[in-house]
């Protein structure tokens, strides 16, 4: 079966559990939103699956195959990383053309309208390049590789808004075109909210949810009114969080909404994503 | 193993210094030896040992040949062992080229400098071998001069090596130390140690073990167990380097 099959994997850095007995799998042709505060474990696990680092127990596979250290299933993967592991004297030009010799579904035309549509000069040396730019650069390099499965770490970090906006517009294009997995991992969740449609959620390095995303949406829902009618409503349910201002509360919930139940003066509305992570993770 | 294109990128991070290499050097041995074979005064001097300028250019080869690569090329999905593969076959690769140079530069200041009394461009391992081919065969003995060459070539830049893995897996704090540490314990820690203590004891068997290890030891000096050595010392080097290397992690 074509998928990236993490079983029972820990890892841990000193005395630092970065990630503790994670199991998931990544299947193809979706795009995963990875979350998780800072220190969650995301770049970790992206990073063991690529086979930068080593867990120190559990299993990855990727199409069925073992996958670190393994140049098959390896092939298979890119990952474009928040930190910049190209050399300092190469050019992006030169980039894309060795890239292309490790990756020989590379794509050239790609990478060259990209270029012209984010006004990047190929000519130019990656280390020159800005925050964002650099950013642009490693996009445009791991979409036109055209591996099965491209992992996006921090992909509009340093990016401007309308970079950003064509950024998730081209992943679209590229993603109806040629289906493939994506995997990304961001912190600026309400803007990929858009764009994903499963969801991973990693808290204190453990799996917390991992579900699609409208199905992740449906459960949350917040109701608001006069405090005591909030609470007996939320009385037995499960609660993530709430907000109190004077008399008035807010409270966020996680389950099946009954909205024929609310007792008069309560209202209700669905969480976006975001607020729902924050919820999630603040729990 | 998928190895063409990683060994076509190793080597052209080599093809850059060893061009540059190249050029400035054999400049400044044209230049000392056109300006001995011009001068009036004095035209019996000698330029000793040319190899020692691509023995340097390998050894730094070497250290740099680690980090940017490494980093680079698992960037693209490359595993370790295919980087280690290709990386001793781009050092191979760059022993037998500058090896060939020096050969070509040795040639080349021959043709310059017919007369070999007046100035002489000395090989390192030809002179040292001199007796041992008293009266063989020529071909033979140029090949085991090239095998010397390309050996001791590996050598230094499997210790280059060696070192710049060991300084990529170390922290700040380590680097530091190892980098001031080192340096004083060889040059004045360890003979002071040697000679005020231990009556020269530990640089007299590092003598005997570099005299018995290029086969220098016997009346007539054996060029056969320095290339036994060289060869034995470069598998170790390596063996090293791939313990390191096997299970380091892509330091971001």
């Amino acid at each position: 079966m074509n998928e990236i099959t993490i079983q029972n994997v820990t890892k841990s850095y000193g005395s630092v559990l970065a990630l503790d007995d994670v199991s998931l799998s990544f299947s193809e042709n979706h795009i995963y939103g990875l979350l998780g505060r800072n220190g969650a474990g995301k770049s970790t696990l992206l990073n063991l699956i690529t086979g930068r680092q080593f867990a120190d127990s559990g299993n990855i596979r990727v199409d069925g195959q073992y996958a670190p250290e393994n140049p098959e299933a390896q092939r298979k993967i890119f990952m474009m990383s928040e930190k910049n592991l190209y050399p300092t004297s190469m050019k992006v030009a030169e980039a894309f053309r060795w890239t292309s010799r490790f990756y020989p579904e590379f794509d050239r035309d790609l990478s060259a309208s990209l270029s012209s549509r984010f006004g990047l000069d190929p000519k130019k040396k990656i280390k020159s390049l800005s925050t964002g730019y650099a950013s642009i650069f490693k996009l445009i390099t791991a979409v036109a590789t055209r591996a099965p499965y491209i992992f996006l770490d921090e992909p509009v970090l340093g990016l401007d808004a309308n970079h950003r906006d064509l950024f998730y517009r081209s992943l679209i294009e590229q993603y109806s075109e040629n289906p493939r997995t994506y995997i990304i991992s961001t912190h600026l969740i309400e803007e990929a909210a858009n764009v994903i449609d499963q969801v991973i959620i990693i808290k204190n390095g453990r799996l917390l949810k991992d579900e699609s995303r409208d199905d992740l949406l449906r459960q949350g829902y917040t109701i608001s009114g006069p405090a005591a009618s909030v609470d007996a409503y939320a009385a037995g349910r499960n609660i993530l969080g709430s907000d109190t201002l004077g008399g008035l509360k807010t409270a966020y919930l996680l389950g099946e909404c009954d909205a024929s139940a609310l007792p008069s003066g309560i209202e209700i509305s669905h969480l976006d994503l975001q607020h729902l992570f924050i919820q999630l993770t603040n729990a | 193993m998928f190895i063409k294109p990683i060994l076509r990128y190793q080597a052209r991070e080599y093809s850059r210094p060893f061009i540059s290499f190249f050029l400035v050097y054999s400049f400044i041995i044209g230049l000392i030896v056109l300006s001995q074979r011009l001068s009036p005064q004095d035209s019996s001097g000698n330029v000793n040992f040319v190899e020692i300028g691509s023995v340097i250019l390998v050894f730094v080869c070497g250290i740099v040949s680690f980090r940017e690569s490494f980093k680079f090329l698992s960037q693209n999905g490359i595993t370790r062992k295919q980087f280690f593969v290709a990386r001793l076959c781009s050092m191979a690769l760059l022993s037998v080229v500058t090896s060939l140079f020096d050969l070509g530069l040795v040639a080349i200041g021959r043709i310059i400098l017919p007369s070999a009394e007046d100035i002489s461009l000395s090989k390192i391992f030809d002179t040292a071998y001199t007796p041992f081919w008293n009266g063989g065969n020529t071909l033979i003995r140029s090949a085991v001069y090239f095998l010397l060459l390309i050996l001791g070539h590996l050598l230094f830049i499997s210790l280059g090596f060696v070192i710049g893995i060991a300084y990529y897996r170390m922290n700040r704090i380590v680097k530091i130390i190892v980098s001031i540490g080192v340096p004083l314990l060889l040059f004045y820690g360890l003979p002071i140690l040697d000679f005020v203590f231990l009556n020269g004891v530990i640089f007299r068997t590092l003598g005997n073990i570099l005299i018995a290890a290029f086969g220098f030891s016997l009346p007539v000096p054996n060029p056969f167990i320095a290339i036994l050595s060289l060869f034995g010392s470069t598998i170790v080097f390596f063996g090293l380097a791939w313990a390191m290397v096997r299970r380091v992690p892509v330091k971001e």
